[in-house]
């Protein structure tokens, strides 16, 4: 057994509104330093199974006034993860490090869990995560596909010692996802809807 | 030295379409006119992609009723034939009949270099996605690129932790990520197969 579990469960109808709580807090403890809040990952895509976790993505300007944001957000409770500063990169050619850098905080202790991502405006990997979400809500069949993928890494994930299987091989499917999603994205002058909170 | 449960992704090689062309050759020469089409499919088709060092033959039927002839042809070659194989995996939430996942597998003679076998019918669902699947990967480099990265990631799990299905266990709904783009692609592009390779 993985020290480290990984639990998929089934779509759950009350994801949409812990979202809604979560990210009211956020806004008031934020106020404009928020250029946007906004719920991404698979809790976000309607009928998706997915961990329990509600990914919220906060759009911040810059990382120039991070200190502000951090002391707010560690004043409602917000646990800053400083060992994370960058997403992964996606394979080939023409991706910098600099597109990809976040701060990361975790919920309050004792609380439902959360990941809270910090983004900088107009960067690769803060577009990134609200076009993977509206690309997977306007495509069942690459979620449902996405989805028993993410099963059956979880099958394995589990049934190892201590591995990171589970995190280690859903960076590159995600960048699967995303291929055909900046396509996508070209097609249909995708641009980001209004924040959702 | 060589593990059979391993599996090795390699660089792409440019023998691949060469070895491809000989394979294809032969088969065409033993089935005539039995094989309505001779494809290179599966990851050794997509120029420039890393892949498993296996060339994946498709070979088009028109049925699979009177198959006798065509199971000769093959073994004159010193194909074995794979009885238990008889479908293709179902992706999750498919609709359409088992028969549209329906095919008979051969693997290369004894001591041959690795091929694989696909023999499928006409027209059914199964047939066209191999054919779908590798042009949508020539024409989707990115698309291409994070697939090649995952079936690394899943081959090195494979063979530090596993050696037993993990690696086609994941791949399976991983190539169905694939598919879900490239249905899309075809439907938008109205693509149809091209001639046969061989």
């Amino acid at each position: 057994m993985n020290d480290r579990p990984v639990d998929i469960v089934r779509y759950q109808g009350r994801w949409p509104d812990e979202f809604a709580v979560l990210a009211g807090g956020v806004r008031n403890a934020l106020g404009a330093l928020a250029a946007r809040i906004d719920h991404i990952g698979s809790t976000a895509v309607p009928g998706l199974a997915s961990k329990d976790v509600i990914d919220i993505q906060l759009t911040v300007e810059s990382f120039d006034g991070f200190n502000r944001v951090s002391s707010r957000l560690s004043a409602v409770g917000y646990r800053l993860q400083d060992a994370i500063r960058h997403d992964h990169l996606p394979p080939g050619e023409g991706h910098r490090k600099d597109d990809y850098e976040k701060r990361y905080f975790r919920e309050p202790r004792g609380r439902r869990c959360v990941h809270l991502h910090v983004r900088a405006e107009a960067r690769a990997n803060q577009r990134y995560a609200v076009l993977f979400r509206d690309y997977l809500r306007a495509h069942p069949p690459a979620a449902l596909a996405y989805a028993e993928t993410k099963k059956r890494l979880q099958f394995y994930h589990n049934k190892q010692g201590d591995g990171s299987l589970y995190f280690e091989i859903k960076d590159p499917v995600c960048d699967m996802v995303m291929a055909p999603a900046e396509d996508w994205a070209a097609r249909v002058a995708w641009r980001m809807g209004a924040s959702d909170a | 030295m060589s593990d059979d449960r391993l599996v090795h992704i390699v660089d792409y090689q440019d023998r691949w379409p060469r070895e491809f062309g000989e394979v294809s050759a032969n088969i065409r020469g033993a089935l005539g006119d039995l094989a309505l089409r001779i494809d290179h499919i599966g990851s050794t088709a997509v120029p420039d992609l890393a892949a498993k060092d296996i060339i994946d033959v498709q070979v088009t039927v028109a049925t699979f009723a009177g198959f006798s002839p065509i199971a000769e042809g093959l073994e004159s070659l010193g194909y074995v034939r794979r009885e238990e194989v008889r479908h293709d995996h179902l992706p999750p939430g498919a609709t359409h009949p088992v028969s549209d996942y329906e095919k008979r597998y051969y693997r290369e003679p004894e001591g041959a270099r690795r091929t694989h076998i696909h023999i499928r019918v006409e027209g059914r669902l199964n047939q066209r996605y191999a054919i779908l699947f590798r042009d949508y990967l020539r024409e989707h480099r990115s698309a291409a690129l994070a697939y090649e990265e995952t079936k690394r990631f899943m081959a090195r799990w494979h063979n530090e932790q596993d050696k037993g299905a993990l690696f086609y266990e994941i791949k399976a709904p991983v190539a169905d990520i694939v598919t879900s783009a490239a249905e899309e692609w075809a439907a938008r592009i109205d693509w149809e197969p091209g001639d046969s390779d061989a």
